[in-house]
């Protein structure tokens, strides 16, 4: 085996595979998967394989099309059918909430160039002769959706990556990830040790053990999910030469469906969900399946019944329970974690089939260009804080997985695993009357009604009753005075003679003199925006930037990135060996330490931002 | 939420964030050129070629209801962008959104559409804030 590899992705379910994939496409051939087992195992293999671009957040979405339209290109470059069959597929709605839904979700599509519709009810029965439209008042139409075989898609995704020049390693199971001084990371296997540049987590069922390796807490929860298949329904094997059955999502019904062989495919997400495994995912699980808990889902199944009437009749060939990880809002984490340099994660996508495609791309886009061309934040590692433990990642993970059918309304605060943090007034805001939100595990008051009695929201798309409240503050504050609580902001101290150098550089404004205050952009060397802060300056050695606090992780990460950029261009400045070493330590827990890194700098009559690149610097 | 709309004030993670550019927001107006700064080339170089969307505020002629983010923003029956947020400006009384669109749609005045819940609402450009325009209150 290779001793060093520019990456190392560890986990070889279709994320992993993915990551691999489309960093070797774009050029960065010096990557190594390893899999503990097969690819596949763990949570990959037993995926109901329903492929489809509905999501909270738009830019997610787009990436599932980029997902769906990515499998042709791998099925070729491999040779490994990928097993998709574009049947399209329709959410149906049985009351006005989630037809109002539908309509807001083909708004978004519209910006997304997808081409979702309204079929009419007898559209959809011709689709789907078996589905009783009694039901049902409306069925949004998704002409891209489909189903894939979970296995022939992670295959392809691998020999797609070895075509591209990437490397792949079953059966060898990692030991230990243990950084080096100069933030390579020793990977540790029975076969051999491999010093990587960058380390990715893609270990699915085990994100949390191979987590712990390097230190780090996920908040990540493996969940126990039903499906079944049924024996042969008679009505769908007198459908010869006639097209595939659509896959189907009822909302309201909580189930999800479609065409397997000559019988369908029925899943749920149970109201009462089951964490599996909550304290550690055990090493000897594999290829395997649970014990399934045909009571958890027998209220699913009789709407089922209901609703797809022939299932009823039809014996139940298999059910599957198997378990795969969900993160705390049921998005994936992905991204640099902040704080450890070289270690990148891409954990808790549920929904792989969907997802994994614009997973990789995006990781891959970071790695090579420094940043992905899309906006991922609702994927981003980042959006969590240390607030977010693992007793945080089940509680939440949990209820993402009840709530995967049921409505959130865009007013709605969600009622688990509040209180993560408080100010000092907390309980002088509730005997005032706060309704609270959440905010990067912060609670603040969104809007004040009349008590604590009367403290609460009406979920709706349309005005609240917040709305007469929120009218009267508004008032107060343009025609007498107000009040409001920052303590939702992020705040960043920077210290030292070096400081205001640094800000100076990674800020696109002017630093303000002592005493002064100002709004600046923060960009990306391909000038997005990555921040507005506000910058107050209060004397010429330490500065205070105020940003949004949910950006807050991502900022410090960016902030460090940038901090080791320019230690880069100190270090050149500095003859002396000792040094070197003392910064080189620094680099190794540093949190923002200007004090100590301006120390060394004064030493240094030379330009701070003489740009070298890292070769030069060795050569030096 | 609801005094920045009146003031045409966006927030980070919804009007602010890196799908778009320093000049598409509108915060380029902070940018201080006369310095090196991370994203000045790219930043320069879109300066000089233009950019070819733009963040704009609109009110919405609505009754009962405001954008929650991510609606279509429509014109002649072709989706020129999204809504990235908004809501109830109390005071100037108006329902209220921001989003980008090309750069010819940005002038003000101009007339869009909104799908809100599947129905279209018309929108209207306001490149000057509803309230204290001039941002002479801020200064007194």
């Amino acid at each position: 085996m290779e001793t060093h590899a520019k990456v190392v992705v560890i986990g070889g379910g279709v994320v992993g595979c993915s990551i691999l994939f489309h960093l070797a496409k774009f050029g960065l051939k010096d990557c190594i998967l390893l899999e503990r087992n097969e690819l596949t195992s763990g949570s990959s293999w037993h995926a109901a394989g329903s492929v489809h671009a509905i999501s909270s957040d738009p830019n997610i979405s787009k990436l599932m099309a980029y997902t769906i339209k990515l499998y042709k290109e791998i099925e070729e470059t491999s040779g490994h059918s990928v097993g998709f069959k574009p049947s399209g597929g329709f959410y149906l709605a049985s009351n006005e909430v989630w037809h109002d839904y539908l309509k807001r979700e083909r708004s978004k599509a519209r910006y997304m160039g997808l081409d979702q519709e309204f079929i009419s009810l007898d559209e959809v029965v011709k689709k789907h002769p078996l589905i009783n439209p009694k039901h049902y008042i409306a069925a949004l139409w998704d002409p891209i959706d489909g189903e894939v075989d979970p296995s022939g898609v992670t295959y392809a995704y691998a020999k797609s990556a070895k075509v591209h020049g990437a490397k792949y390693y079953t059966h060898t199971p990692v030991l230990e990830t243990n950084q080096n001084e100069d933030g390579t990371w020793n990977v540790i296997t029975e076969k051999g040790n491999i010093n990587a540049e960058i380390i990715i987590n893609a270990g699915g069922l085990w994100a949390r053990e191979v987590g712990k390796l390097a230190g780090i807490n996920l908040p990540v929860q493996p969940m126990e999910h039903h499906y079944l298949i049924t024996e042969t329904i008679p009505e769908i094997k007198e459908r010869v030469n006639e097209p595939r059955l659509p896959i189907g999502t009822d909302f309201e019904g909580n189930i999800y469906f479609r065409q397997e062989a000559q019988g369908m495919l029925l899943g749920t997400y149970e109201f009462k969900s089951t964490p599996w495994q909550i304290k550690q995912t055990p090493m000897n699980f594999g290829h395997e399946l649970l014990e399934p808990k045909l009571d958890n889902i027998q209220d699913r199944l009789e709407i089922g019944f209901k609703r797809i009437p022939a299932l009823e009749k039809a014996g139940i060939k298999n059910i599957v329970n198997g378990p795969f990880t969900f993160g705390p809002d049921g998005n994936p984490l992905i991204g640099p974690i902040p704080g450890k340099k070289n270690y990148w994660v891409a954990v808790g996508v549920m929904a792989g089939f969907c997802q994994a495609g614009g997973v990789g791309k995006s990781i891959a886009e970071w790695i090579i260009d420094g940043e992905p061309s899309t906006d991922i934040w609702a994927m981003d590692v980042a959006r969590f804080g240390n607030y977010a433990s693992p007793e945080y990642g089940t509680i939440k993970s949990s209820e993402n997985y009840e709530r995967r059918f049921v409505m959130t309304f865009p007013n709605e605060t969600l009622p688990k695993g509040r209180r993560q943090k408080t100010t000092s007034i907390y309980d002088r805001l509730l005997k005032k009357g706060a309704v609270m939100g959440d905010s990067f595990g912060l609670e603040n008051a969104l809007w004040f009604a009349k008590n604590e009695n009367d403290a609460h929201e009406e979920p709706t798309f349309k005005r609240s009753r917040s709305h007469d409240y929120v009218s009267k503050e508004v008032q107060a504050v343009r025609t007498a005075v107000g009040a409001t609580e920052i303590a939702n902001f992020a705040k960043h101290e920077f210290t030292g003679i070096g400081a205001k150098k640094f800000l100076d550089y990674i800020l696109a404004g002017k630093i303000p003199r002592p005493g002064r205050i100002i709004l600046t952009p923060m960009l990306t060397p391909k000038g997005k925006l990555y921040g507005d802060l506000t910058v107050a300056c209060l004397n010429e050695e330490k500065f205070m930037l105020f940003g949004s606090g949910v950006a807050q992780e991502m900022h410090r990460r960016w902030f460090e990135n940038s901090y080791q950029k320019m230690v880069l261009y100190i270090k050149i400045d500095l003859m002396n060996i000792m040094e070197l070493q003392f910064l080189a330590q620094i680099l190794e827990n540093f949190y923002l330490r200007f004090v100590e890194m301006m120390f060394l700098t004064r030493h240094s009559n030379s330009e701070m931002f003489e740009k070298h690149s890292l070769q030069e610097f060795l050569l030096y | 939420m609801s005094l920045r709309l009146e003031k045409n004030w966006g927030a980070w993670t919804l009007d602010f964030r890196p799908d778009f550019t320093a000049a598409e927001s509108g915060l380029d107006l902070f940018i201080d050129w006369n310095k090196d700064f991370i994203g000045k080339d790219a930043s320069l170089k879109e300066k000089k070629e233009g950019h070819k969307k733009k963040l704009v505020t609109m009110t919405i002629e609505t009754k009962d209801i405001d954008v929650t983010n991510d609606e279509a923003i429509i014109k002649n029956n072709k989706c020129v962008g999204y809504i990235t947020s908004g809501g109830y400006a109390h005071y100037s009384k108006k329902s209220m959104a921001l989003g980008y669109v090309p750069v010819e749609l940005s002038k003000h005045n101009t007339s869009l559409n909104v799908e809100i819940n599947g129905q279209l609402y018309k929108a209207n450009v306001t490149d000057r804030p509803l309230y204290d325009s001039n941002g002479e209150k801020m200064k007194s």
